[in-house]
């Protein structure tokens, strides 16, 4: 009898997840620009979520829209996030009961993810990162890390900084006692 | 202007913050960096990016700048040692192995269980470096074997899992008081001489038993390990004991049991349902059956799997014909999320409405002989399938229709698979996708793969993209002229020569050597089609006929090989051929120069002359200093060759030399150590002879060809 509660139990929690979902509330960025958002989708962040939570669900609907205010969540990198959170809301939640955090971090991106992250602009693409871990949406955060990571892979330190941006504040004799260290690395048969 | 401004520069937001957000950021870190350069992060979030490198792109990447140096290692929290890692760090002196445990100061665990025995030996050094410099270590996971008897005493407490361990060394266990996983053959390797237990409080287990093993060990070992969360069982049948035993371990999570049925089942169907009534957290089930032969399937025998009603992945691996009745009790799992099922000759047909049983299935894997269509239909309409994978292993039966296999569906679930619903025979080359029929069609002639170009869509994807290098025969070009009888100037079919060039653009050698007089003409024309067409084209074989000395001009640096010089007056053109590496030449005077006598050719790798003779010695000197990078040279001739020795021996590089004189084999051995090709004709061999060419370090074959006069 008890298992059977359960499971019903389950079966509700998801529908009310996709009830919730078709209440839409509003995301203000930091530039302005309002956007409509499923309430359960915008919940997969926490920030949006314990805001909801405080102010309470009607409240959130009826009255002004959840101001972002970090200067990463520009229109276009919410556009985006919306996007992503509007895919992903249905997700199955993590199991815990199974440690597959190593797992998860070593499992490819889904062919959705990787053609979503792959955005040319850069500076969007690092507005999204920045945005996501912002409003701390910890699946879209490590979308975003693997996917730059994954454009790394294998670089030359030059290259990456070349193609990340980054400026090389070391000296050139700080640069060579490091590659000094590392030599092993390299070392070959 | 201004609003341009504000979009290329921004401050630096270090994003940890989700409460005050914008002042104090803005005051703290005044410095602006570009939007679009990583700068723009904090060092909290950039460990975080870098967190998915590689430990070796870590420390390729250390140097990129001061915030990855500060940052990169900050996440490293688990590293698997792998064979390649130790074999470097036992090369480099201690105080290395030390600056990488400090720079990855954070390391909680090491899995060494990879390493091979024979870098097992440096083990115990690298891993008390790491526990000297890093203090968080808690977790080593590691096998069993040489050196554990080093190894246990010390890291004993730090030992989680354990995957291997030979039965003598059972009593190092006692050291492993955190022990959490263990893999083991028999129960009594974890027992010790006196029947004391040596490992309590476990997580996860696998172990084999045996309907002779002792009960009381068993029943010992389940009492002390009530913790287990996952457990594998090998038994060769299914003893209600042991089940019962098993049943009292109610934290389980996940089993996986492979059992023999040697008798009737019915204990098989009570075990599984003691099992699932006891232990209500089940999410995880892998069932095994092995039949011994001949026994009859009990229809009932998978209806207690009724009593699962929380299980999320099952595994069904059944080695006996079974009725589709078997699987009606999975109509219960509800919750199932991963479903494989492994069933000998089955005729596939999933309960009906299994859409409505199995909500969130997302993930099937069937393997069986055969799969009804109607299976199929239930199949697409599993609302949360993600990923499906059908294996058919039928080998004999022309109806079997099959599907394309590892349908990885990342969208929209259903919709998707619709669209790959399509079936294939197993015996239809249809069932390939474009990269494996490419490689097949590859061994085709290059007339068969215009012939079959019109066989599919596929073929006509595929057929021309492995065309890389083509042979030009007198009856290619004849079909050409053919084609525009109409025009007596036999111009060449253009447009359909152009259609074939495009058609496969991978062409990168043609070879029209052996193109008659006739048709020679005609030569410069396809070429230049190819040329303008295939822009991988960077070789071209060729002869040097008469009045080919304007393509020369144009194609020469294309041209790497000559079949022959059929005009002395040609010779000159050669000059053009940079990047000739293979020559075939009457005699030295094709290669000088008609005007000044200078040499034409340089840096070939094979050469080969039809007609030497002792006055061209000084020719041959002159050659020779240009092209030291000769690999093959044959010299045919009928003189004494006085003067060619001293020459040859000039020419290191050489790989094959044929037809050669046994009287130029002095010190062979010293002027061609690579040579691997010797052909000689000689009227007698001598034994001496013989005897030098057996100092030749790398010779693989050797042709003499004796002949007395």
């Amino acid at each position: 009898m008890a298992d059977n509660a359960d499971h019903i139990d389950g079966d509700d929690n998801e529908d009310v997840r996709a009830q919730q979902n078709l209440i839409k509330i509003k995301l203000k960025s930091s530039e302005g620009g309002i956007y409509e958002c499923g309430l359960t989708a915008a919940k997969m962040s926490d920030l949006v979520k314990n805001m909801v939570e405080s102010l309470g669900t009607d409240a959130v609907v009826t009255t002004e829209p959840i101001i972002l205010g970090n200067e990463a969540v520009t229109d276009a990198a919410l556009k985006k996030i919306i996007e992503w959170v509007e895919f992903h809301w249905d997700d199955p939640p993590v199991d815990h009961d199974f440690e597959d955090e190593k797992d998860r971090r070593n499992e490819e991106l889904s062919h959705w993810d990787k053609q979503f992250i792959d955005v040319d602009d850069q500076a969007l693409l690092f507005d999204v990162i920045a945005a996501a871990n912002y409003m701390d949406i910890k699946g879209l955060v490590e979308v975003g890390a693997k996917h730059i990571c994954s454009k790394i892979r294998g670089k030359s330190c030059q290259e990456v900084r070349e193609m990340l941006k980054i400026t090389n504040d070391f000296t050139a004799e700080e640069e060579d006692a490091i590659h000094k260290e590392n030599a092993w690395i390299y070392a070959k048969d | 202007m201004l609003n341009m401004a504000q979009q290329m520069k921004h401050f630096k937001t270090s994003l940890e913050t989700t409460d005050d957000g914008n002042e104090d950021n803005y005051r703290q870190q005044s410095q602006i960096y570009a939007k679009d350069s990583l700068d723009r992060f904090g060092d909290d979030f950039c460990a975080l990016l870098l967190s998915y490198l590689s430990l070796e792109d870590r420390f390729r990447l250390e140097c990129v700048s001061k915030q990855f140096q500060r940052t990169v290692f900050e996440s490293v929290v688990d590293i698997t040692f792998s064979d390649e890692f130790i074999k470097r760090l036992s090369k480099e002196k201690r105080s290395a192995i030390e600056m990488v445990a400090i720079k990855c100061a954070n390391i909680q665990t090491i899995d060494c269980q990879e390493i091979d025995i024979i870098y097992k030996q440096h083990i115990p050094e690298v891993l008390t470096t790491f526990r000297d410099n890093c203090r968080h270590l808690s977790d080593i996971y590691c096998n069993l074997s040489v050196n554990s008897n080093q190894l246990l005493p010390t890291f004993g407490p730090l030992i989680t899992r354990i995957e291997i361990i030979y039965p003598k060394d059972k009593q190092l266990l006692i050291h492993c008081h955190r022990l959490s996983q263990l893999n083991i053959n028999s129960l009594s390797e974890v027992f010790d001489s006196t029947s004391q237990l040596l490992v309590k409080n476990l997580h996860k287990f696998v172990f084999m038993y045996e309907s002779t093993d002792n009960k009381e060990q068993l029943s010992a070992f389940v009492a002390h390990n009530q913790s287990l969360t996952s457990l594998g069982v090998w038994s060769d049948e299914t003893s209600p004991e042991m089940c019962e035993q098993l049943s009292q371990l109610t934290q389980l999570r996940e089993l996986r049991v492979n059992f023999g049925i040697m008798s009737g089942e019915n204990s098989l169907s009570e075990s599984l349902r003691t099992i699932g009534v006891n232990c209500k957290q089940l999410q995880r089930l892998s069932l095994l059956l092995m039949y011994s032969t001949n026994l009859p399937l009990n229809l009932k025998t998978l209806d207690s799997l009724r009593c699962y009603h929380i299980l999320k992945r099952l595994r069904l691996v059944v080695y006996k014909p079974i009725d589709r009745q078997l699987l009606e009790p999975l109509k219960l799992c509800h919750r199932l999320t991963h479903l494989t099922l492994f069933l000998k000759q089955m005729i596939y047909k999933l309960p009906d409405n299994c859409n409505k049983h199995w909500p969130r299935l997302q993930y099937l894997s069937i393997s069986a002989h055969d799969i009804h269509r109607e299976c199929l239909d239930h199949i697409s309409r599993l609302p949360a399938l993600q990923m499906l994978i059908i294996e058919c292993n039928a080998s004999k039966g022309n109806h079997m229709k099959h599907k394309k296999t590892s349908l990885e569906i990342t969208d929209e679930g259903i919709e998707d698979n619709k669209q790959q619903t399509q079936i294939y025979a197993k015996n239809s080359m249809d069932r390939f996708g474009d990269d494996l029929c490419a490689l097949i069609v590859s061994y085709l002639s290059f007339e068969d793969r215009f012939q079959l170009e019109c066989v599919s869509k596929q073929f006509q994807r595929t057929v021309f993209g492995s065309v890389v290098d083509i042979t030009l025969s007198d009856r290619f070009i004849h079909k050409f002229i053919n084609e525009n009888k109409i025009d007596t100037n036999f111009i060449i079919g253009t447009l359909l020569l152009a259609t074939i060039a495009i058609k496969c653009p991978h062409i990168q050698s043609i070879d029209c050597r052996g193109i008659s007089a006739e048709y020679e003409k005609h030569i410069p024309e396809v070429l230049n089609i190819f040329r303008d067409n295939c822009r991988h084209l960077r070789q071209i074989y060729c002869n040097l006929w008469p009045n080919s000395e304007h393509l020369m001009y144009t194609l020469g640096p294309l041209v790497t090989r000559i079949g022959c010089i059929e005009s002395m007056s040609e010779s000159d053109s050669l000059i053009h051929l940079h990047r000739l590496s293979r020559l075939l030449a009457v005699s030295f005077n094709d290669i000088f120069g008609n005007s000044n006598d200078s040499l034409l050719v340089h840096n070939l790798h094979t050469f080969e002359l039809k007609e030497y003779s002792d006055s061209d010695i000084h020719r041959l000197s002159a050659f020779v200093a240009q092209n030291l990078s000769l690999r093959s040279v044959t010299f045919t001739t009928t003189d004494t060759m006085t003067g060619l020795s001293a020459q040859l021996s000039r020419l290191t590089q050489l790989r094959e030399l044929t037809e050669m004189s046994d009287k130029l084999l002095d010190n062979c051995e010293k002027h061609w150590p690579r040579l691997q090709y010797l052909s000689i004709k000689a009227r007698i061999m001598i034994r001496e002879c013989l005897d030098r060419i057996s100092r030749l370090p790398a010779l693989q074959m050797l042709v003499i060809e004796s002949h007395k006069l």
